[in-house]
């Protein structure tokens, strides 16, 4: 969804409104950072630890960090851009640490069953993509399909940097994002062939 | 019309151009490339559009809801770390001062401990933390010579990391204003050595080891402020070194 | 409407702007105003503005190079009035002064081209704001003069002077080569003080804490009432003087200038006094808390030496002075004439 310029310059000055309050020890302001960004910086650290507690313990190291770096924050980037990018990289050096490593995938993709979808999905020809539906179909994935997925094409990362959070290479991490999308596609329009 | 499916090994190899597509990562050649498939294959416009629109509700799934003892920790450990900092901005290289500066405090009270029967109260909270690393060491004088050659080492070595720093980036500032703060620091040196001077002639004198301490700790804060203070100016964010200021000129 | 009746139009909705004192318009109007300090003229350019403000509310004013006056007064509205001078119209035109306001505050920001280093315009600024508005002022370059502020005021100068008068509820004043000069202000909690170059004078200050610093300028304390005071400076004299609370902690530390505390004598202290080249005297009699350097009683007097210690106390010894330096002298006077040097 684009952005008219008018919103765009009012989010920004949200943006710096917020970050000047918590630089400024306004009481109050931190945990307002916290309600409007801890869903996303949590769930950020689930899906690259694929842990919850883990990622309890990261998003409290992401947002001290972030109060720690909050005078960087210029204002040019959004303010949620600027805290994903903290949160990947705190994630990023978790994993690549020794308790980190305990949770990358093992598998690197079993082959397409055809077997196991329906013959006709919840997806109908000419309709919309309901997101629950998605939802749904994603949590029938495969663990390393499924947190490929979502890396890529809901976090937004690189496969380089997936690779690393997985403990995978970048072109493992790519043919895992489009065997995964292949999937959903199946599950959510039923068996090729049969269409 | 023959229909192809996606499972076509004829548009195998389209697939896979549908996918970078799809993130946008297709160089012209490669894209008029598809273009002219899609143009006869409806089987590989559906796979596109389909991608699409997955990746496009993807983008919308929410995000997980994190406990409510969460920010219980949390806040717990913000409120210590704003408690041990004298002041809002802090930069790493800081934190590894404040070990340096919480030896010298946590030393230069235990060193009263000593010397003074009467009670010495801590100058500040930091020392409370501290005073127990050092009381687990053993040897109390011994563990105080050796915190306060640390201490130095840790200040000297910041100190000369940050003069480069600001040798580099002096052309950004004001000349008056790079004037004044290299007078000053003149000043802080001329401090530090006399401070130096006093303690080869009387070594176990505790004043002139926390004078050391004083005028190098405030070294390091008012070369710490020049850097802030060149990095914003170089950057021509003019308007962010008056917010710089914030934290300016606190020794 | 054909051309002539717009343009008509225009000249009279813009006489009418400039006749009356623009309510929630703003007003630009550029000359060539005197000449400049190197005889080149000068143009300059106003710019006025007025919003409401309600009670709680707050400025926040950030800018580059140029005076700022903000007095606090009567009624609910923000009154900016502010002088652009340059050395021509394009450059003023580069420097735009950007007001913002929420329901709560007013933001002005005095905004220079990114790209465009050298842009010579300064920006005087003079504003008039609620009495009990909160005010956070910076400049790098100009004069700070703040006078009737009761909300939180916070005020920074890089390389110019900061000045407070009657401020109720001051935070911070603080600037690097400039004096930080404050008269009559008060704080139900800290204050912090601060300069590299220039002297902190403070006259009639009431807090729950304060500290003041600079490196080679002087720390006058004069008739400061706070339960907790920490004045250093590298170079400069440090001048304290003030009711001393019961409990107070209270200290003051110049390496190679001189401590001075004046004490009224009717309040005890507890004292921790201590210089390395310097002279420690007291009008005051001190009785040491133990033995060794100097003797047992340091009877009132100069004591000189080098490691000079004095560890003891005054009356039944309710507040502690700690005070230091390294080479200046460290004196408790009970007249202010020895205040002057």
């Amino acid at each position: 969804m684009a952005m008219i310029p008018s919103d765009r310059i009012e989010a920004n000055r949200l943006d710096r409104d917020i970050a000047q309050r918590c630089r400024g020890g306004e009481a109050g302001a931190f945990e307002e950072l916290y309600k409007r960004f801890g869903s996303r910086l949590y769930t950020v650290a689930y899906r690259m630890t694929g842990s919850a507690a883990d990622a309890e313990d990261l998003v409290q190291d992401i947002f001290l960090q972030v109060y720690r770096r909050l005078d960087t924050y210029r204002g040019d980037a959004a303010l949620g851009t600027w805290l994903h990018r903290i949160a990947v990289n705190a994630c990023l050096d978790f994993v690549r640490s020794k308790q980190g490593r305990r949770r990358r995938v093992t598998d690197t993709g079993e082959d397409l069953d055809a077997l196991e979808a329906p013959a006709a999905g919840p997806w109908r020809a000419g309709a919309a993509l309901d997101r629950m539906e998605l939802e749904r179909a994603i949590a029938q994935l495969p663990p390393s399909y499924r947190r490929a997925f979502l890396l890529h094409d809901v976090e937004g990362l690189e496969h380089h940097e997936i690779g690393e959070t997985l403990g995978i290479a970048e072109g493992t991490s790519k043919s895992l994002l489009f065997k995964a999308r292949m999937r959903l596609r199946v599950l959510l329009r039923g068996r090729p062939g049969e269409r | 019309m023959e229909r192809h499916t996606s499972a076509d090994p004829a548009c195998g190899r389209f697939a896979a151009l549908i996918h970078d597509r799809v993130d946008g990562a297709l160089d012209a050649g490669a894209q008029q490339e598809l273009d002219a498939h899609l143009a006869s294959c409806a089987a590989c416009r559906e796979l596109l559009s389909d991608l699409d629109a997955i990746k496009r509700t993807a983008v919308d799934i929410p995000d997980l809801t994190p406990r409510s003892e969460v920010w219980t920790s949390l806040s717990a450990r913000l409120a210590a770390e704003a408690a041990a900092r004298p002041r809002p901005f802090w930069t790493g290289a800081r934190v590894a001062l404040a070990m340096a500066a919480t030896l010298v405090v946590a030393v230069t009270s235990s060193v009263w401990l000593l010397r003074a029967p009467a009670p010495a109260a801590p100058a500040d909270a930091s020392a409370g933390a501290a005073t127990e690393v050092i009381q687990s060491g053993g040897n109390l004088v011994q563990d105080v010579d050796e915190h306060l050659r640390i201490a130095d080492e840790h200040y000297v070595k910041a100190i000369a990391g940050l003069e480069q720093v600001v040798k580099s980036g002096e052309g950004a500032l004001d000349p008056a204003l790079a004037a004044t703060l290299q007078k000053n620091l003149g000043v802080i040196d001329q401090a530090i050595t006399e401070s130096r001077e006093a303690i080869k002639t009387q070594p176990n004198s505790q004043l002139a080891q926390t004078s050391l301490f004083e005028a190098l700790r405030q070294k390091v804060s008012l070369l710490e402020d020049t850097v802030a203070l060149i990095n914003v100016m170089r950057k021509g964010d003019q308007a962010g070194a008056a917010k710089i200021l914030g934290g300016l000129s606190k020794s | 409407m054909n051309s002539t009746h717009r343009f008509l139009a225009f000249v009279a909705a813009a006489a009418v702007l400039a006749a009356a004192p623009a309510s929630a318009a703003s007003l630009y109007s550029t000359a060539a105003g005197p000449l400049g300090w190197d005889g080149e003229p000068q143009q300059t350019e106003k710019f006025s503005k007025t919003l409401p403000l309600p009670k709680g509310g707050s400025l926040d004013l950030s800018n580059i190079s140029g005076d700022i006056v903000i007095t606090g007064g009567a009624g609910d509205q923000v009154v900016i009035d502010a002088v652009k001078r340059g050395k021509s119209t394009e450059d003023l035109k580069l420097v735009q002064i950007e007001v913002a306001s929420t329901a709560t505050r007013v933001e002005v920001r005095t905004q220079y081209p990114r790209e465009r280093r050298n842009v010579n315009v300064s920006v005087d600024y003079t504003v008039s704001v609620p009495r009990a508005a909160g005010v956070t002022v910076r400049t790098v370059s100009g004069n700070l003069n703040l006078a009737t502020i009761d909300g939180e005021l916070m005020a920074d100068s890089v390389s110019g002077d900061v000045n407070v008068k009657a401020a109720s509820r001051l935070e911070s004043a603080r600037s690097v080569s400039g004096t930080v000069t404050v008269a009559s202000a008060a704080s139900d909690g800290d204050i912090s003080f601060a300069s590299v170059s220039g002297d902190v004078k403070l006259s009639q200050v009431k807090a729950r804490g304060i500290d003041a610093s600079s490196v080679s300028g002087g720390v006058t304390l004069a008739d400061v009432t706070c339960g907790r005071a920490k004045a250093k400076s590298v170079s400069g004299d440090i001048v304290f003087g003030g009711p001393l609370a019961k409990g107070g902690r209270y200290s003051l530390q110049s390496h190679s200038g001189n401590v001075t505390v004046l004490a009224d004598g009717k309040t005890g202290f507890e004292v921790s006094a201590g210089t390395f080249s310097g002279e420690i005297s007291s009008d005051l009699k001190i009785v040491s808390a133990f033995g060794g350097e100097p003797p047992a009683d340091s009877p009132p007097g100069r004591h000189r030496g080098p490691g000079q210690r004095v560890r003891g106390s005054f009356g039944d010894g309710g507040a502690f002075l700690e005070l230091n330096s390294f080479s200046g002298d460290v004196k408790i006077v009970t007249r202010p004439a020895e205040l002057r040097k």
